[in-house]
């Protein structure tokens, strides 16, 4: 599964780095979301499913196959 | 005035800034004090900034409480756990946890990260401990606001003209297009104060009660993972910012069904829609297994800046009570006990504990 950023809506709370560790991160300057894994994996994809639900600003967008 | 209690209204008001305005967003509609609903949201509080305003604050305080950045916090908060533990051991039981323990350790750290210099400690804890204490007059309380109002005038004044290591300085030294003033560095101290001390203190000491209440539930901390995700299943159980945050509609709109007119208010009610039915089963039930994408620390862009900090002071400070506190019991009887019903931050107004033996 891929996933779409709309950066421009991120207010850095950083749920998206404690829901999918392995796909995002928050950049050292302002908080905003990094994504560390464009292409998650099978396994990942409950925390992505996770993080996405949880980001308060609704920045991440599943895109189902 | 609208409530909306149920999870999906919540998340679709809180997460449409654009037609639900922050300028409200105080307790003033708890407090029948009408007059101050739609008075200029002051300089700093960016809980009462909506849009750019907001976003211009917000942005350069999140890098302070990322995730890596808290995680570093965790042997100074490891540090103030053990060592007001250990001076309640010293005493002999029973002893208020609200008190002792739950108030200073979480006055301590946000002291730590706004830059309060050691010896100042001790007055910045008396007040802001005083502010927040119900068995002192509303007059007291009120003094002990002005005095706490007057300690971060005194800080933001003293980090202006001698910047060190903290959260204030590096506001103050970051390079920018707009510095933050006086005014904004002090309105923005006593709202990390507010939102980051009280609303802890009261999770410490109503997640010991809820898990002395379930000891099925108390029993999954011998297993030291599970606070790392029980800790989100005990703030969407005890959900603290109780009776409504509140926003104003700046468009005319519809929620669940009922018109709503540009102007109006709507007050979201956080600790129904984390208990909704139809977000989840058994809501009325504490599973520290239970994984969700509560309302805890709201929705939206104004979703709680510190929330890892407060999840950080949670998962070590409840299972090191319980680990250093064998036999850990409320020495209370059940009816004398008093929760802030009334309050915007709900708690247990004072928590008698007692234990049977002290492990090192």
């Amino acid at each position: 599964m891929t996933f779409d950023i709309k950066i421009d809506k991120c207010v850095g709370a950083g749920v998206c780095a404690i829901a999918a560790p392995g796909i995002f991160d928050q950049n050292d300057d302002d908080g905003i979301v990094v994504v560390l894994d464009a292409n998650p994996s099978n396994d990942q994809l409950g925390q992505l499913r996770d993080a996405a639900a949880r980001c308060p600003a609704a920045v991440i967008t599943l895109m189902e196959p | 005035m609208w409530l909306v209690s149920g999870y999906e209204d919540a998340r679709t008001v809180l997460g449409d800034a654009e037609a639900f305005s922050n300028v409200d967003a105080s307790s003033s509609h708890l407090m029948g004090d009408k007059d101050n609903l739609g008075s200029p949201p002051p300089p700093g509080v960016m809980l009462r900034h909506d849009g750019d305003s907001h976003a211009r604050l917000r942005l350069r305080l999140a890098r302070e409480f990322m995730v890596k950045r808290v995680a570093k916090l965790e042997p100074f908060i490891r540090d103030v756990v053990k060592s007001h533990i250990d001076r309640m051991a010293s005493q002999k039981g029973p002893v208020d946890l609200y008190r002792e323990f739950a108030l200073p350790v979480t006055a301590l750290i946000i002291g730590e990260i706004l830059g309060v210099p050691e010896e100042q400690r001790p007055e910045f804890e008396k007040a802001t401990a005083a502010q927040v204490d119900l068995s002192l007059s509303l007059e007291e309380r009120q003094a002990a606001a002005l005095q706490s109002a007057g300690f971060f005038v005194a800080l933001v004044q003293a980090k202006l003209q001698s910047p060190g290591d903290d959260l204030l300085s590096r506001l103050i030294l970051q390079p920018t297009e707009r510095p933050m003033d006086a005014a904004e560095l002090q309105g923005l101290a006593l709202l990390l104060l507010a939102a980051g001390h009280d609303t802890t203190a009261n999770m410490i000491t109503l997640g010991t009660y809820a898990l002395l209440q379930n000891p099925e539930q108390m029993a999954k901390l011998q297993d030291l993972t599970v606070m790392e995700t029980g800790v989100d299943e005990l703030i969407r159980y005890l959900t603290i910012v109780h009776n409504g945050v509140l926003r104003k509609a700046l468009v005319d709109t519809e929620i669940a069904g009922q018109r709503i007119l540009a102007g109006e208010h709507v007050a979201v009610v956080l600790e129904s829609a984390n208990r909704d039915p139809r977000f989840l089963s058994d809501a009325d039930k504490l599973d520290l297994d239970r994984h969700s994408a509560h309302l805890g620390f709201g929705y939206g862009p104004h979703q709680c800046l510190g929330q890892h900090l407060a999840r950080l002071e949670l998962r070590v400070a409840l299972p090191e009570l319980f680990r250093r506190f064998k036999g850990l019991k409320v020495a209370t009887p059940e009816s004398e006990i008093s929760f802030k019903n009334d309050m915007v931050v709900y708690g247990i107004k004072k928590l008698m504990i007692d234990w049977e033996e002290v492990i090192s």
